[in-house]
């Protein structure tokens, strides 16, 4: 099928973003990664995108396309193409370093010290929390745009979790940045491309809070 | 002579870019770190993600057993980045019964512990498995997600003072009197050129490693050999499904958080940029798959994907025999004293591939600090974006 | 965070989901009936310029143009009522898992008091 991808372009030192046009002949049922990747080798070797695993598992290739916040990797041309077009622009809610790539460190760096990776799914088994890190959630959520030392939607869900397994959570999830400055607008569980709900979590750990069922570190 | 009024520039952000960096930093090196796209854009990105027991190269005892080594030691030194659930090998077919006995001799080798079980015992284990599994063996398997593992690389190389910059691309070097003088770099994020210079250099690029060298009028015999992957969307199993037999097409199933991963195929090609997916490569991984576990051919296809293993070409005699797995080129004999290219190996050996490289790295600028990767804890991947 | 930045991603429409836009109407409404709060304050207080114009304004009010404005002050109330009952009840921790059904019932709502206000506004004062 015939493609138009609008890429937004930005270059350190732009006073204002670029969109570039390419028109490409792509396959319905090809990424759009893959589909910016082709283009980037083809015909743009600037291109800036930021991608790892290219199956959904590493959270790298976040990206707005056609107004959604999807994992580019996992999402389809034929599916997210509007008449054959396809706009694709960096996450919201982080600064971006050039083109589709964003520093996602106003998100890891909040990180607790202690901060689990690993959760129990039966005797002697763990695996690897579902939270891909992909910022997605951050993207969409109306606190994180406006208020930069909101801990974030993965964060504070990250921060339920080590909630029910240890029973305490750091400072900063019950401080002015933490749980209680979500405002039930739930974009974020709505755009999580792996079902995390992160927004109902929140709301979860504030029970949890509210009903002294966790400690505070 | 310590190492750290020498500067290194490692080129490549893939796992043994990042490893390299870690190695070298802790001893004390000057280290950047360039990569012409987003940090594991690469190779070691996309492998699905499998913390090799070695069993599956147990036909080779030596490779066999310094991929459980490693394993041994990535479990140690980051216990926080691996899902270690274990693996199973299913016989499936009379053919794959008849390797039994040889895998298990083999095994006992190379010196993995393995446990025979029962089938009944593997399809409680793991209720997905194809119900007419002749035998199971569990092996010490694990799964990770790649991109966590290379960042932890780097911050932990980053804790040590060593500068990473992705999507800075090397376009040139210079090189005068036997010498790099200096790599040429264009900045994708300023769209600046730079020099950078240094006094040595690692061309870790692996399928990308002749493509590099040739910059430079230097060659390294990498074969890139791509391999497909499909990506189901569910999560099968707990531990990792392996195919009984000798190491063949369609024969692995990997489960990471809620993606369970079928592979791989493989074949070999002169540009690792713009390989294309052969969709019969596709079709084979879900029947092949479907072998293993029969759920497979009932689940929606989440991606298809393809990246390129960086084989050792049979040209790669260079009498600097570190290992049967991988293999560091030595650039002096093109004329070259200050630059090392390594290619080969598995996601599982890059930490000793870094070891052996810093080692070599040391030996060429007369300094004495051994590795200590394998003592340390690596630093959460989540330190790298401080 | 730049306040021009912040503002702007509130007018970011395209691509949300209704959840996001309930939550900005909620906001919206909330706004507007603030800044009416303070409006009708200042209004009232023209009492002590004078009867004639306190009896003037409440003339204006009760034109068919105040009286399309009333019917849009009051959607808004409903609004900000029925859509921060929800988000009261959800923020909370209750029903967290059951909040779609409870955020249909929210407008339904919204929907059915506007149209009773909206007939009575037009009735009595019409």
């Amino acid at each position: 099928m015939k493609v138009r991808l609008i890429v937004r372009r930005w270059k350190q030192g732009w006073t204002r973003p670029r969109y570039d046009v390419f028109d490409v002949e792509a396959d319905p049922e090809e990424s759009v990664l893959d589909l910016i990747e082709r283009v980037s080798l083809s015909t743009d070797r600037t291109l800036v995108f930021e991608h790892a695993c290219h199956h959904g598992a590493c959270g790298a290739c976040g990206m707005i396309i056609n107004g959604v916040e999807r994992l580019a990797c996992v999402t389809k041309v034929g599916e997210a193409a509007r008449k054959g077009l396809l706009l694709v622009e960096p996450l919201r809610g982080f600064e971006v370093i050039s083109d589709l790539a964003v520093d996602k460190s106003r998100m890891f760096s909040k990180y607790p010290a202690e901060t689990q990776t690993l959760e129990p799914v039966a005797a002697s088994l763990e695996k690897l929390y579902d939270c891909v890190e992909c910022g997605v959630c951050y993207s969409a959520c109306p606190i994180a745009n406006t208020y930069g030392e909101y801990l974030g939607p993965s964060v504070l869900a990250l921060a339920y979790h080590r909630a029910l397994s240890d029973g305490v959570v750091p400072g900063s999830v019950a401080g002015s940045g933490g749980v209680w400055a979500c405002h039930a607008a739930f974009d974020c569980s709505e755009k999580c491309p792996v079902g995390f709900k992160p927004g109902e979590k929140i709301m979860k750990l504030r029970r949890l809070l509210l009903g002294g069922r966790v400690k505070v570190s | 002579m310590t190492a750290v009024s020498k500067h290194v520039v490692v080129i490549g952000g893939g796992v043994t870019g990042a490893a390299t960096a870690y190695d070298l930093s802790l001893r004390g090196f000057r280290v950047t770190l360039l990569e012409r796209g987003s940090i594991g854009a690469g190779t070691s990105g996309r492998t699905h993600g499998l913390l090799h027991s070695g069993c599956r190269y147990v036909a080779d005892t030596e490779v066999a057993r310094e991929c459980y080594l490693e394993n041994q030691t990535l479990r140690r030194i980051a216990p926080f980045l691996f899902e270690k659930n274990g693996g199973l090998f299913v016989a499936i077919t009379e053919d794959d019964l008849a390797y039994k006995d040889f895998f298990l001799k083999k095994c006992g080798e190379a010196g993995i512990p393995v446990e025979e079980v029962e089938p009944a015992v593997a399809l409680k284990m793991e209720p997905n498995l194809n119900p007419k599994l002749k035998a199971a063996v569990l092996v010490p398997d694990g799964t990770f997600d790649p991109l966590k593992v290379i960042l932890s690389f780097l911050a932990s190389a980053k804790k040590y003072g060593a500068v990473v910059k992705p999507y800075n691309e090397v376009v040139g070097f210079r090189v005068e009197g036997g010498e790099v003088r200096a790599v040429r770099v264009l900045d994708k994020v300023s769209l600046r050129e730079y020099e950078l210079e240094a006094d040595f250099f690692v061309n870790a690029t692996g399928a990308w490693a002749n493509k590099v060298a040739s910059l430079a009028g230097l060659h390294v015999p990498v074969k890139p050999s791509p391999g497909v992957m499909v990506a189901l969307d569910g999560r099968i199993g707990n531990r990792v499904f392996n195919r009984l037999n000798k190491p063949g097409d369609g024969d692995i199933i990997i489960h990471q958080r809620g993606t369970s991963v079928i592979g791989t195929t493989s074949w070999i090609v002169e540009d690792p940029d713009g390989v294309s997916i052969p969709k019969e490569h596709v079709e084979l991984m879900i029947k092949r798959g479907s072998e293993i576990a029969p759920v497979v051919s009932r689940m929606r296809v989440k991606a298809v994907y393809v990246s390129s293993r960086p084989l050792v070409g049979q040209a790669a005699q260079t009498g600097r025999e570190v290992s049967r797995s991988f293999a560091i080129i030595d650039h002096s004999r093109e004329g070259v004293g200050n630059m090392l290219s390594i290619i080969g190996g598995k996601f599982v050996t890059a930490r000793l591939m870094a070891e052996k490289m810093g080692d070599a790295v040391c030996e060429r600028l007369g300094v004495s600090v051994p590795s200590r990767t394998a003592e340390l804890p690596l630093a959460p991947y989540w330190l790298y974006f401080s | 965070m730049g306040l021009g930045k912040a503002v702007r991603s509130w007018f970011q429409v395209k691509g949300r989901s209704a959840e996001h836009i309930s939550f900005g109407l909620r906001r919206l409404a909330g706004i507007v009936l603030a800044l009416y709060l303070v409006i009708h304050m200042v209004d009232i207080s023209t009492l002590l310029l004078g009867r004639e114009y306190y009896q003037a304004l409440l003339n204006l009010f009760s034109s068919p143009v105040g009286l399309v404005f009333d019917i849009i002050l009051w959607i808004l109330l409903v609004a900000h009522g029925s859509l921060g009952l929800y988000s009261a009840i959800v923020e909370a921790g209750f029903l967290v898992d059951r909040r779609k059904e409870l955020l249909v019932a929210a407008w339904a709502v919204v929907a059915l008091f506007s149209l009773v206000g909206a007939v009575v506004i037009i009735h009595v004062m019409g």
